[in-house]
């Protein structure tokens, strides 16, 4: 009785609303029964293509052998001429005009292969399920081939060069951490830049670490306001949408069971080395050459100080602290649709070891089950869980990234003591406690991360009238962490310091759920103009809570837990608890009309009440209006395929932090102290966008996708001081605004279109910039970290622009510094040395020879100077993006290839050694020795100040002039561009005659070669130019604050992998 | 049909909404809110007592006292932590990458010598927190919103208890919670009073939208009021003070008596900002009030318990209280031992003291490992109480030698080991006023007032000279004058090299006893005379520099700030222009 409507593919019909919504297969006397196959023009049956009629909402999906069939009641068809249209992922659809005369409609489709996917179907931020070229935004998709070659342990990585506009940067290389994301040009001053991410319909707060990528079906990315109204008060940043695999594009009938192995090994590219010679004093006896101490048993400079003495001993410490690490995945799903059912189940297991010894690194196990049922038939259901949980150790800032960064090459630092431990105390004088042991601080510091994650999708849908659809629903996200960090009573300085020790756990129990109603309306008015409409009401709650306790000093050896803890005044063990609710009421209604199938005109208008904003400003509004027109339906352009321009105009908001809004007082001690001032008019930044673009496909093979952005956001969410005499430190208040600007291109190319060779080519590539047009606060510096607070706030500055100091270089900056009276004299008692820095000329070629910073007049007569001006920006030119995907016969290449032109990078990871000598620029033993006139060793300074110098060697205190103290200065503001080759895959799929012969009932098997972070050009000293310090208030947005600042370094992944389906 | 399906579905809809939909007005459990504090009567007592945590905490950051001390010379650290190296570079000390100190050189404090307080700079220079929200510093910011966010507790809880009559369980408890806050609010105004050049006088009356700056002097006669308020009404109730308010010490009504009298003392005697305001001093008011102070009658420290910064934060005493990090300034190591450790900064380090000082003596501590060898020398009979020497360079010498001797203090470090549990990590008693700095402002103002008491200033400088120092009684010697400058162990001046008066013996005691406790040497130091060894000094070239052919021996190196401005945020947040002491311009501001 239900026939072939119970074969509906509910996923797909969610992608495919406005072409195959629904089936409905009436028993009926008068039925109609449309019946054929659709295959590809090399003959290959289509199974899981959709075939249906779009005008009544019926259809079904084709089985394994591409055929389909359905019936419809004649009274509905009511002697009309509609058309039915097949359509499967991948392939052009194609539309077959009938009108009804029969009792049956026989009709076989042939699908070209759509290469640039033109015609795929998006559904965010549009009203409804719309092919791409109908948008009147820009919505980019990276769907499953282009991800599951080199599936990125973080789904965000998968990203990666494969959407213009996207900025993703490694904020750690620490295995299980997640990747930072940007859309476009910056939308706020200090916080993160993170899109909304929405799986399965779940507003997801809680992080994507969790997730693996091979589950991914489809991710789609709209980028602002332009596009991302639709979802309000969150939305400023763009939306991620993702879709996991439902079995919906399986054919009916059929069962597929794959499993994908990797197994290889991560290492670290390159090493940062050190300084190969030092500058003391040594003394020989019997051929052992040992350092000179002084009474005190320190070492003494050599007269010199120039650094060119080999060490006694060289040790290779890098081998002993870096490790080629394991890397593994295992991934198994099953899937199938059968009558009224298609459901999708998956587990993946997955271990990646880094590169540091003694670190295990991450681990995680998923499992992931979607069923889609079709209940009635006007009712379908759908469901889903997810439950993944990891667990990682970390071995981050400080320990041992900060202390390696000091170590001398002659410390044996695999030594061990009678126990076993490694050797802690390995400082020496003069140079200070900043080195430690790596390898006694990963032996000892036990740090862990643990998360359980569950996630529950529910959604129906009830097709209550032909035209008009009721929606539902429901997601829930829970989250639980638990991150334990133990250092052991007794813990060892590097200066030999032991410590008492600590314990601190803290445990985060987040869930939030999000229900949502929607009527979708799809009427058509006479032949030309086709509405579609939408009215929806979401309701998001969410809670945090954090609970944690630190025990500041232990009792007990080798006991892990609180028991351990030493219990006395002096050293209280310290709990706290943080409890967050947020609730968010939303309504919003949105219409798109299609007129004459060449012009879009969409608008929405979105009503949103939050807890988070002030209590006095409750809601805000937001609201779109686009359009566009397909200037080729109109227009016979030579060569032209389509071409469509389009504008779209959208605001959306970012919401405050749980406590902004809220008076606050901290209880310290016991004590309330006042801290935060109230804010019951704090309402959420508000963002204003204008997108204008074009897309156009030519020859067929080629589309050139163009985008200008500019967005405004006001009201900027910032903490702001007040008078210390209120007795609070700020409140939260709407203070800034800040434009951003962006423009990106994409160009998709199939080169090769064959039925034994492919070969399509993805380029993007986009600039962004930013500028603070109102502070109504006064200008700031920030960085990611207190150190580092070299980031200029001011009105009419461009974001990311960095501050600091110059070194003088040049003869103007020389010029300008005189006339500033930054440096006395005149030009000709300075001289350009060899490394291109002017230095006094009276103490070239000496010891005191130092380089000079540069004053900088602030007002015409230069009356008024500062040394402090703009050194970098760290805003690349460009960004890049090369995808390739390519076929010849059984083999397949995939890479990803990514590009930034430009933009600095401080190099904080450089800079700080430089105080202990440690940066290879201070071995000065490569530069030929200086010899006397007579051709003997120089003599003492006293007789010739200059001999050991002539030849160019520098003292150290020439180099550790640029220390300065840790501020900011010219000489570590590095270029960033970088190229990299951030993933390649070569697979090959094995012969249906040899998988023929394999045991089972495999229908595929292909062995392949997998990398990631492959390789990488770069002038960048640090050991990675993607990168961009964590801590501190600003490092919430690592793309404006960008530091290297002793992070856990991204690492190369080589992996084997193959693949069996069944 | 189809309105009857549209409605199923509507309803199903405003079914799933109605189930859905909670309250948007959500109420903060985290942290409470003026409202619920204030008409909490415990929540009130605690406002009153956290003042006094928030005082400590500011007065004890490393953030306000770490640049202070290290640029007086009485402490140094080659680390720019909380911006000390910063601000206690000195210019030109002669050819530091060779040689190290040369006395003939020109020194002084120039461009770099005066307060950062421009937040356009991105160096670490800030002398208070700009934009950085909390970080890098400790408990309540810095010294200047420390200190007004102990006013204001202060405040909140004497408005609760005089305006709003908030009973506090009984009225004795009421009175005793009204006194500390008074209490708070007088130390409050006094850390103001002796940093900065201006601040807020500020009640539980008064309105903040209508606040106007009070010169220093304004400021510190307001401080000095409020101490008396608290010296009348401790004195009138009786009442002994919750442990918990200090973290595990307890006074009695005629401790905290004694104790406001100490710091009225403290404050009218530390506020000159240089040696020619000590003459407005009312120095027979400073002996009267130090006279009824911590040292008189039954001595005590006013005590409190540090956690290691969870509450209690003594960072000043967490940098110097550790052989590994801060020292002590090689002007004050000389006093302690001549004939070991020169000053200043000699590249090859100082040798092991033997100094006549019980304080110091052999410099020998714990067990000899401690900090890697820094202090190699386990402890032996001769061993200070105060002070410990460690043979480490602790930093490159040309990095600046001069900023470091080879003796730390040890003196709080109950521990005797550097314990994890102990100062050095932030744990464990800490005293923020000695009954000894009483005794030493006491002495001086006996010296000082319109009719010295010689002998009772003896008696109080022996105190310690003998009681803790083991040195040779004062008593008999001239008197002298602040100008003699400080004696050393040796009991000859280091200025002359002559037998010391009983001045030079009061300014070393004051030099060895106040080390750590807060900002205390910087308000000593920057009162008395710059004295040098130069036996011919020549005019200062320029302003914020010196010629002298000698040694500095006390006083503050011309071009040094004596005071803080008003920090820049609070500035700019009022829209006045940033304006600063020290380096070429004013060192202070005029005499109010």
């Amino acid at each position: 009785m239900l026939g072939s409507w119970l074969r509906l593919t509910f996923p797909k019909r969610a992608a495919l609303t406005a072409l195959v919504a629904f089936v409905a297969n009436v028993a009926s006397a008068q039925n109609v029964v449309f019946s054929g196959k659709v295959s590809t023009e090399g003959g290959q049956p289509l199974a899981g293509a959709n075939v249906g009629i779009t005008e009544i909402g019926v259809g079904t999906v084709a089985a394994a052998d591409g055929k389909y069939s359905f019936t419809v009641d004649q009274a509905r068809l009511r002697g009309r001429t509609l058309n039915v249209t097949a359509r499967f992922i991948g392939y052009k659809p194609k539309r077959l005009p009938v009108t009804i005369s029969g009792n049956r409609v026989d009709h076989d489709f042939v699908l070209e292969r759509d290469v640039l996917n033109l015609e795929e179907v998006v559904v965010t931020g549009t009203s409804a399920a719309t092919e791409q070229k109908k948008t009147a935004f820009t919505v980019n998709v990276v769907d499953n081939t282009q991800i599951k070659e080199a599936p990125a342990v973080s789904p965000l990585a998968s990203l990666e060069g494969k959407v213009p506009g996207a900025q993703i940067i490694t904020q750690s290389g620490q295995p299980g951490g997640e990747p930072a994301i940007r859309l476009r040009s910056a939308t706020s001053l200090t916080g993160r830049t993170d899109p909304l991410i929405i799986v399965d319909g779940v507003i997801t707060n809680l992080g994507m670490a969790d997730l693996n990528s091979e589950d991914i079906e489809r991710v789609e990315v709209v980028k602002g306001a332009a596009a991302s109204s639709l979802y309000g008060s969150n939305a400023a940043n763009g939306v991620v949408q993702i879709f996991t695999k439902r079995g919906a594009n399986i054919a009916e009938g059929q069962t597929i069971f794959s499993t994908r192995h990797e197994y290889g090994r991560n290492d670290l590219p390159n090493v940062v080395p050190g300084n190969q010679h030092h500058n003391y004093q040594v003394s020989t006896d019997g051929g052992k050459v040992s350092y000179l101490l002084n009474d005190n048993g320190d070492r003494q400079d050599a007269p010199d100080k120039i650094a060119d003495r080999p060490y006694p001993i060289y040790y290779n410490q890098f081998d002993l602290i870096f490790k080629p690490g394991d890397f593994l995945t295992d991934y198994v799903s099953a899937g199938q649709r059968r009558g009224s059912t298609n459901f999708n189940v998956s587990f993946q297991n997955t271990h990646e070891s880094g590169v540091v010894k003694q670190l295990s690194g991450f681990q995680r196990e998923n499992f992931r089950i979607n069923v889609d049922q079709a209940l009635t038939e006007k009712i379908d259901l759908g469901v889903g869980a997810f439950y993944g949980r990891s667990t990682a150790d970390q071995g981050e800032f400080v320990f041992p990234w900060f202390g390696l960064r000091f170590l001398e090459p002659d410390i044996k630092i695999d030594s061990t003591d009678a126990k076993g431990n490694y050797i802690a105390a390995i400082n020496r004088p003069p140079l200070s406690g900043n080195v430690s042991n790596p390898l006694y601080v990963t032996q000892q510091d036990k740090n862990s991360n643990d998360r359980d994650r569950f996630t529950g999708t529910f959604k129906g849908s009830y097709r209550m009238l032909n035209w008009l659809t009721a929606d539902a629903n429901v997601g829930y996200d829970v989250a639980n962490q638990t991150a334990k960090a133990f250092s052991p009573l007794g813990f060892t300085s590097s200066s030999g310091i032991k410590s008492s020790g600590s314990l601190s756990e803290q445990t985060d129990n987040d869930r939030s759920y999000n229900v949502g109603a929607t009527l979708t309306s799809v009427r058509e008015f006479g032949s030309s103009i086709r509405n579609t409409s939408k009215v929806a009401w979401t309701y998001e709650d969410q809670t945090n809570q954090f609970v944690g306790a630190t025990a500041p000093s232990l009792s007990v050896v080798q006991v892990t837990e609180f028991s351990a803890a030493a219990q006395s005044a002096d050293n209280p063990v310290v709990p706290r608890s943080i409890t967050q609710q947020i609730r968010a009421n939303n309504y919003f209604a949105v219409t798109t009309f299609d007129i004459k199938d060449r012009y879009i005109l969409d608008g929405l208008i979105r009503r949103d009440q939050s807890s988070l904003f002030g209590a006095d400003s409750r809601s805000a509004t937001y609201h779109r209006v686009s359009g566009a027109y397909r200037l080729s339906q109109d227009m016979k352009l030579p060569g032209v395929d389509e071409l469509k321009l389009r504008a779209s105009y959208g605001t959306a908001g970012l919401r405050p932090p749980f406590e902004a809004q809220y008076e606050t007082y901290a209880l310290v001690g016991g004590n309330p102290e006042k801290v935060t001032l109230g804010n019951r008019e704090l309402k959420p930044a508000f963002s204003k966008e204008t997108e204008l673009g074009f897309n156009l496909n030519f020859h067929q093979n080629y589309s050139l996708e163009y985008t200008y952005s500019a967005r405004t956001t006001s009201d900027q969410i910032m903490q702001v001081p007040l008078s210390s005499a209120t007795g609070y430190k700020f409140q939260w208040q709407n203070a800034a605004t800040l434009d951003g600007h962006t423009h990106e291109v994409a160009l998709g190319a199939v080169l090769l279109s064959k039925a034994d060779y492919f070969w399509r080519l993805n380029l993007t590539a986009d600039r962004s910039r930013g500028s603070v047009t109102d502070l109504k606060v006064p200008a700031f510096f920030i960085g990611p970290d207190a150190n580092t607070a070299m980031f200029h706030i001011g009105k009419g500055e461009q974001l990311g622009t960095i501050y600091g100091v110059s070194w003088i270089r040049t003869q103007a900056q020389l010029d300008e510094t005189l006339k500033a009276k930054g440096q006395p004299g005149t030009a000709a008692d300075y001289v350009l040395n060899e490394e291109g820095f002017y230095v006094s000329k009276d103490t070239y070629h000496t010891v005191d020879e130092k380089p000079l910073k540069a004053s900088h007049c602030t007002n015409a007569d230069c009356s008024e100077a500062s040394i402090n001006q703009i050194i970098g920006d760290v805003n690349p030119d460009f960004n890049f993006g090369l995808s390739s995907n390519a076929q010849w016969k059984s083999f397949t290449f995939s890479g990803v290839l990514t590009w930034v032109k430009g933009g600095n990078i401080y190099n904080m990871t450089r800079q700080w050694p430089f105080n202990e000598l440690r940066d290879t620029v201070i071995d000065q033993s490569h530069k030929p020795a200086a010899l006397a006139a007579n051709g003997g060793p120089c003599p003492a300074l006293t007789v010739d100040p200059h001999c050991p110098y002539n030849t160019g060697k520098k003292p150290t205190t020439y180099y550790s002039t640029f220390y300065d103290g840790i501020n900011p200065n010219d000489y570590f503001v590095e270029n960033g561009t970088f190229l990299r080759i951030r993933e390649l895959a070569v697979n090959w799929q094995l012969p249906q005659k040899w998988i023929d012969k394999l045991p089972g009932n495999f229908h595929t098997a292909r062995f392949g070669v997998v990398g990631r972070n492959l390789w990488t050009h770069t002038k960048y000293n640090g050991y990675n130019p993607d990168v961009s310090g964590v801590t501190g208030s600003g490092g919430g947005n690592p793309f404006v604050y960008r530091v290297d600042y002793f992070q856990y370094p991204a690492f190369r992944t080589f992996t084997g992998m193959f693949e069996l389906g069944f | 049909m189809n309105s009857k399906r549209i409605g199923q579905g509507m309803a199903a809809v405003a079914l799933v909404a109605s189930a859905a939909c909670h309250s948007l007005d959500i109420q903060n459990p985290n942290q409470p809110d003026n409202k619920r504090i204030l008409s909490d009567p415990d929540a009130v007592e605690a406002v009153a007592a956290g003042a006094i945590r928030t005082w400590f905490n500011a007065y004890e950051t490393n953030r306000g006292a770490g640049p202070l001390t290290t640029a007086a010379r009485t402490m140094s650290a080659s680390w720019n932590n909380d911006h000390m190296r910063f601000y206690s570079s000195v210019d030109n000390p002669g050819n530091a990458a060779t040689t190290g100190y040369t006395p003939t050189a020109t020194w002084y404090r120039s461009n770099e010598g005066y307060w950062a307080n421009d937040p356009t700079r991105p160096e670490r220079v800030e002398i208070e927190s700009f934009w950085v929200g909390s970080e890098d510093e400790c408990c309540v910011g810095n010294a200047w919103p420390g200190f007004f966010a102990g006013l204001s507790s202060a405040n909140d809880a004497l408005g609760a208890i005089r305006n709003n009559k908030i009973v506090i369980r009984s009225a004795g408890d009421t009175k005793r919670a009204e006194v500390i806050a008074e209490l708070g609010r007088g130390l409050a105004l006094m850390g103001i009073a002796l940093n900065y050049d201006k601040g807020y006088i500020i009640d539980e009356n008064t309105d903040l939208s209508k606040l106007e700056y009070s010169d220093r002097k304004t400021m510190r006669n307001a401080a000095v009021d409020a101490l008396k308020q608290v010296i009348t009404d401790a004195g009138a109730n009786s009442f002994t003070t919750d442990a918990k308010w200090t973290n595990g010490r307890s006074y009695s009504s005629a401790q905290i008596k004694q104790l406001a009298a100490t710091l009225a003392a403290m404050t009218m005697a530390y506020y000159p900002r240089d040696a020619t305001e000590m003459a407005a001093v009312p120095w027979d008011s400073v002996a009267s009030f130090a006279s009824q102070g911590i040292s008189s009658g039954t001595r005590f420290d006013f005590e409190l318990v540090a956690d290691g910064c969870a509450a209690w934060c003594p960072d000043h005493l967490v940098w110097f209280d550790e052989i590994g990090t801060g020292r002590i300034n090689t002007r004050v190591a000389h006093l302690l031992d001549p004939a070991t450790q020169a000053d200043p900064w000699p590249l090859s380090g100082n040798p092991q003291p033997h100094s006549a000082d019980a304080r110091l003596g052999d410099g020998t501590y714990g067990d000899g490992t401690l900090s890697g060898g820094s202090a190699a020398l386990a402890k032996d009979a001769g061993g200070g109480t105060d002070f410990a020497w460690g043979p480490a360079a602790i930093y490159r010498p040309d990095r600046g030698s001069y900023h470091q001797s080879n003796i730390a203090m040890i003196k709080f470090d109950r521990t005797g080991t550097e314990a994890g549990t102990g100062i050095a990590y932030g744990f464990g008693p800490v005293i923020a006023i000695s009954s000894a700095q009483s005794d030493l402002i006491w002495a001086e103002a006996l010296l000082r007032k319109s009719s010295p008491d010689v002998a009772k200033a003896t008696q109080l400088v022996n105190l310690t000279r003998v009681g803790r120092g083991k040195l040779p009684a004062a008593g008999g010697e001239a008197v002298g004058a602040d100008t003699d400058g400080p004696c050393m162990s040796t009991n000859v001046s280091y200025r002359t090299g002559a037998a010391c008066s009983l001045w030079a013996k009061l300014l070393y005691e004051k030099e060895i006893e106040i080390l750590g406790l807060g900002p205390s040497p910087f308000y000593e130091q920057r009162r008395l005379p710059f004295i040098t060894t130069c036996t011919a000094p020549v005019a200062l070239p320029a302003p914020g520099s010196v010629t002298c052919n000698g040694k500095h021996v006390a006083g503050l190196l011309p071009g040094t700030p004596r005071e803080m401005p008003v920090p820049a945020k609070e500035l700019q947040v009022k829209g006045e222009a940033l304006y600063t002491f020290g380096g070429a311009g004013a060192a202070k501001s005029p005499v109010p």
